[in-house]
């Protein structure tokens, strides 16, 4: 067998499957901080930038998101989640802004990341997906 | 209402995956697309790989954190469509080849927008049939 004819950098983008477009992109711009890059009306893509990285909205009633059968449902997930980098991390500040918007906040951890242990808080998008905000690794931790 | 988060986002650092059969989902990540064992946390059933300089993790679903998550993925209406991950050189013909060689099904394959502009991809299923994308870096006549 041969070997991979290339390299890994790292994550490009993750495509989240979604119902109501309008408060996902209320959530992940208005709230999180994604700025709307570009969108495929006719394919149903909505692209929006985490930093140096995207976050792609597909609605179900929408050609590319139909493919997929049905809307997720609560359970039975195949992500159980996704981490977006953030800095600076500051639990207070940051568990104050969230609440703000009504955002269902879970614990915050000191959890394993790609760039070792440092604070995360798991939050919920509107649609029941688990997005964890990760904060530097922590150098007390590694 | 506070209108700015208080953070900037510097992009992905990871994404979960539920599984069902941890072994054939490792066999996938690692022997055939080259990802490395990064940690294995068998007390909450957290199986992290290294695709770069991001991690996948796999949650086999019977384990601590799996469960939480409740049954086995619905095949129709699962959350995540696709990921991608970045790959430094993309040959369609040689990843073809490579990846027949492991037996892989291959869904399409074709310029797309990424989070560094259009170049090629090229999408498959992993053993549960999640749809993955490797992602060739940017075309300069496409941008």
């Amino acid at each position: 067998m041969s070997k991979q004819p290339y390299a890994m950098k790292g994550l490009d983008h993750v495509v989240i499957r979604c119902i109501d477009l309008t408060s996902m992109l209320h959530f992940y711009c208005d709230v999180l901080g994604c700025t709307l890059e570009d969108e495929d009306k006719e394919l149903g893509l909505y692209q929006v930038r985490a930093g140096d990285h995207l976050i792609d909205l597909a609605p179900v009633e929408e050609p590319m998101g139909a493919h997929g059968g049905p809307a997720p449902g609560r359970d039975g997930h195949n992500m159980d989640h996704f981490a977006i980098q953030v800095e600076p991390y500051d639990d207070d500040a940051i568990r104050a802004y969230l609440a703000s918007h009504n955002v269902e906040l879970g614990s915050t951890m000191i959890r394993g990341g790609a760039e070792g242990e440092g604070p995360a808080i798991y939050i919920k998008d509107p649609e029941g997906n688990t997005v964890e905000l990760k904060g530097p690794p922590d150098p007390d931790f590694n | 209402m506070t209108r700015q988060p208080p953070f900037q986002m510097h992009g992905l650092d990871h994404l979960v995956i539920r599984c069902v059969d941890l072994d054939a989902m490792r066999r996938f990540y690692c022997d055939v697309l080259g990802c490395t064992v990064d940690r294995h946390n068998k007390e909450f059933g957290l199986f992290q790989v290294r695709a770069g300089a991001h991690l996948i993790d796999l949650v086999p679903i019977d384990g601590m954190l799996g469960k939480k998550g409740g049954p086995a993925p619905y095949k129709d209406g699962l959350n995540l469509d696709h990921f991608a991950i970045q790959i430094d050189s993309f040959d369609e013909d040689e990843l073809r080849s490579y990846l027949g060689e492991h037996n892989i099904q291959i869904v399409e394959s074709g310029p797309r927008y990424g989070a560094e502009g259009t170049g090629p991809s090229i999408y498959m299923l992993d053993p549960e049939g999640n749809t993955v994308e490797l992602k060739g870096p940017p075309d300069p006549a496409l941008n």
